[in-house]
């Protein structure tokens, strides 16, 4: 770079960053949606009935199906509390407008028609929308009248947003360069990580790796750095760490096109992308190496897909005592807590009546006795109760979700780690009282590549088996139903009259090929069901705050608990496993 | 109980009638539903309507077979008997409704297992005893499936013992009329509290734990009705016993605030 470019650069950047502090009067009334998302989406669930999710728009935003784009941030007007209003004015508005039966935007429309029409159709919504909730009228007419009269005012498509069209459409071709290699597993970690502009709308490319062979660099003999929007030329992955050194460049750019790739990754741009439910299926694919196969839900057909999937038992050959050491030792007084709450429930939970000998007298038993002996009965000498050792008419099995999005941070704390950590500490817990228990964890890389990576297994000794959890990696995806359906024939096998499946996890289901969204929720559900029939009772610990926005959704209203810390597990086990032990 | 003044309850579809045909036949009936649906009323209501002393046991975790069929005590020197609801009832001729019934101990089931089919007798292990039922005992049990589910299911051999009527939450029309009917309110709020259940009840799904009842849109409606600021009432009556969580109570005070 050279010298002028170098100082244009940080004059730039220090005038970007002069500008963001001098305002602090504006600093106080800007709403964020940041900190109202979770509130509006809870208000728009309840508005539509339907599962709507709120992203972040590029300007104004609008509505595309159940999801609302609105703005990052609003400071338009004079106060927090009309910033406030205006958030929760759009979404009572958009909510209203995606119950009417109004037309749709056809794609391609320009941004100035899709904002001229999206103002044409408040006229249908206003009035529907002030008749159902009257004090918006009000809001309504301050903001419009504010904006009006601003000395440039900002344009009314920030009060309505603009017409998106809804863009869900199926390709019909199979899902091509699919191999097998996990995503992730390159062994190095991505240095770089940079958050992303919104994108609204976004399209799912195939990699055409004939094409990205055959492209020949050109030179334009101009010593200047490009960078430039997908146009359908291919270039190959270099694999570079630049990410930094484009930051600036790519916030200019209208980045759409998204691929599926399994290079390993070097550095992480990260958008909050709507949920593509577009994604085509993996088309078969033979393997010689032993694999169960499992059947997939499909929600829209209500039908299943036999054999769908293609599930690879494994034994988990890497292992890292150090790391079991490690957790056992600063997680001391949590293990020992867990002891104690544990310890409570086994004594209290199991107190036997009718004994001969015991530390209490059975108040029953003896008003029997004494009964008996009033009438010359020969009495029942069975007057004791005593707290016996719990039964061990239990199978768990703890399945820990290993793919790449546990890589990432919940709260502070690496999500795989909190897994790792609750599963030594809870495998731990398991061993001491005898319980019989299997740690495995999963990840997948399209249908056809479902791996499950046994730790621990059932009849598996702990004390060898625990460096095995200790050396868990993050790698591929999250396809969660035929992991189910596995650990479900695991626990089949057992004897135990009450058995448990209990998932560690910190995500909604994807993978390589279609799996995202409503589709893999249902088969989710469904996989549940299965359990549920096979007598099987499941339970999920989600390692991220935005789960309880889904999680119900797939495990019901009290079958799962929100961590961020091992800490956390105290509270949510103790539950837990009063539930277990009342089943 | 006599049930002397007669309850208010309004029919959602065919369930007086199936009742009645029930208690002609003896057979027990399994009252299905959500809470606050009127699944206590109803049978409050039946009760009077048939003329028959009402026995109700709200059951939870530690409810046994000795709670409802009843035990020695021992009074001085003494050990007397005492009869458990269950008894009176088989004894007197009542209908015993046992509320929430999957929450009790298993052992409870064994003990109606025998009164609920063409057998109709109560066995008394602690007396060694078999009572015949009187012949207007009838047995009425309530469960909610949404509550238990997960949690502490009815075995399939159980519920088979019983006809089902299942309940749920009312139409919106028919909802408004009960509220209007219990409360004195006047339409338009009533009708403006119907429209804001049905927006939390598009919640269930989506995390709430339990959903707004009949009888919280009544205990609301009875707080606007003697003068308490209609979201005050919505507030307290409605959001802050349904949910803890700030979003989700922020969210429904949204809706409560633009809505009445």
């Amino acid at each position: 770079m050279e010298i002028d470019q170098i100082l244009f650069k940080k004059f730039l950047r220090f005038y970007k960053k002069a500008r963001a502090q001098n305002d602090p009067e504006r600093e106080q009334r800007t709403a964020r949606l940041s900190i109202l998302k979770q509130r509006l989406t809870v208000l728009a669930r309840a508005l539509t009935g339907a599962a709507a999710e709120l992203y972040t728009a590029e300007e104004e935003g609008g509505l595309k199906g159940p999801v609302l784009f609105l703005p990052a941030t609003m400071s338009f007007f004079p106060t927090l509390e009309m910033n406030v209003n205006y958030y929760l004015f759009r979404t009572f508005y958009h909510c209203s407008a995606y119950l009417l039966p109004l037309p749709q935007v056809p794609p391609g429309t320009t941004l100035s028609a899709a904002r001229s029409m999206a103002l044409s159709q408040s006229a249908a919504v206003l009035p529907r929308l002030f008749a159902e909730y009257p004090p918006l009228e009000k809001i309504h007419d301050e903001m419009r009248s504010y904006l009006e009269s601003r000395e440039a005012p900002p344009g009314l498509h920030w009060l309505y947003g603009k017409l998106m069209p809804v863009t869900a459409k199926e390709s019909g071709e199979a899902l091509k360069n699919a191999g097998n290699r996990p995503a992730g597993q390159s062994g190095k970690k991505a240095k770089t990580e940079i958050k992303a502009r919104p994108v609204e709308e976004r399209e799912v490319v195939q990699i055409d790796r004939e094409a990205q062979e055959q492209f020949v660099l050109t030179h334009n003999f101009e010593k200047v750095e490009t960078i430039e929007e997908f146009n359908g030329i291919w270039r190959s992955f270099d694999g570079n760490d630049e990410l930094k050194a484009h930051e600036e460049a790519l916030n200019e750019l209208n980045l759409r096109h998204t691929v599926r790739a399994d290079d390993p990754v070097h550095s992480i741009y990260q958008a909050e992308m709507v949920e593509n439910e577009g994604i085509p299926e993996a088309a078969d694919r033979s393997d010689e190496a032993y694999c169960l196969l499992y059947d997939e839900w499909d929600s829209k057909n209500a039908t299943y897909k036999r054999d769908y999937c293609k599930v690879y038992p494994r034994v988990s050959v890497q292992s890292d005592m150090n790391y079991v050491q490690k957790t056992l030792r600063s997680n001391k007084s949590i293990l020992l807590s867990l002891r104690k709450t544990f310890a409570g429930f086994h004594n209290r939970l199991n107190r036997v009546k009718r004994l001969n000998m015991g530390d209490d007298i059975d108040l029953d038993a003896l008003t029997d006795f004494h009964a008996d002996i009033r009438a010359r009965h020969a009495p029942d000498e069975k007057i004791y109760t005593s707290k016996r050792k719990l039964e061990k008419d239990l199978s768990i099995l703890f399945l820990l979700d290993l793919s790449l999005s546990s890589d990432g941070y919940a709260a502070g704390n690496k999500v795989l780690d909190v897994e790792k950590q609750i599963g030594i500490l809870l495998g731990e817990l398991m061993y001491e009282y005898e319980v019989d228990f299997e740690i495995a964890g999963y990840y997948s890389k399209t249908r056809n590549y479902c791996s499950y990576l046994r730790a621990k297994a059932f009849d598996e000794d702990w004390q060898t088996a625990k460096a095995g959890v200790g050396g868990l990696q993050a790698s591929g995806y999250t396809r969660i139903g035929p992991a189910l359906r596995h650990a479900g024939r695991q626990l089949a096998e057992r004897e135990a009259r009450n058995k448990w499946l209990i998932l560690l996890s910190d995500g909604k289901p994807n993978d390589y090929d279609k799996y995202e969204g409503r589709y893999g929720i249902e088969d989710i559900k469904q996989a549940l069901r299965e359990l549920s029939l096979q007598h099987i009772h499941s339970h999920a610990f989600a390692i991220e705050a935005q789960a309880r926005y889904y999680l119900p959704m797939m495990f019901g209203k009290r079958n799962y608990h929100i961590l961020s810390s091992p800490q956390e597990l105290l509270k949510s086990f103790a539950v837990l496993y009063q539930r277990i032990r009342k089943v | 109980m006599i049930i002397e003044k007669e309850p208010y309850y309004h029919p959602i579809a065919r369930e007086i009638e199936t009742f009645e045909q029930c208690y002609a036949n003896r057979l027990p009936v399994l009252l299905k539903g959500p809470t606050g649906t009127g699944k206590s009323r109803f049978i409050e209501y039946m009760a009077y309507r048939l003329g028959k002393d009402l026995i109700t046991v709200t059951c939870h975790e530690e409810t046994s077979s000795t709670d409802l069929i009843g035990r020695f005590l021992i009074k001085g020197s003494e050990t007397v008997w005492q009869d458990g609801p269950l008894t009176t009832a088989v004894r007197r001729g009542s209908i015993i409704y046992l509320d929430e019934i999957a929450e009790a101990r298993p052992d409870i089931l064994v003990a109606i297992h025998s009164l609920t089919d063409y057998r109709r007798v109560l066995y008394m292990d602690k007396l060694g005893e078999e009572i015949k039922a009187h012949e207007d005992f009838f047995l009425a049990a309530s469960f909610n499936p949404g509550y238990q589910k997960g949690f502490k299911e009815l075995k399939p051999s159980t519920r088979q013992r019983f006809v089902a009527l299942s309940f749920n939450y009312p139409e919106a029309a028919v909802e408004t009329s009960i509220i209007k009917a219990e409360t004195g309110l006047e339409n338009g709020y009533a009708k403006k509290l119907v429209k804001i259940a049905g927006k939390i009840r598009n919640l269930t799904e989506l995390g709430l734990t339990e959903t707004v009842s009949t009888r919280l849109l009544v205990d609301a409606g009875k707080l606007i009705h003697t003068g308490l600021s209609p979201r005050l009432a919505a507030e307290v009556a409605i959001i802050e016993p349904l949910s803890d969580d700030p979003d989700i109570s922020e969210a429904l005070k949204d809706i409560t605030t633009m809505m009445l």
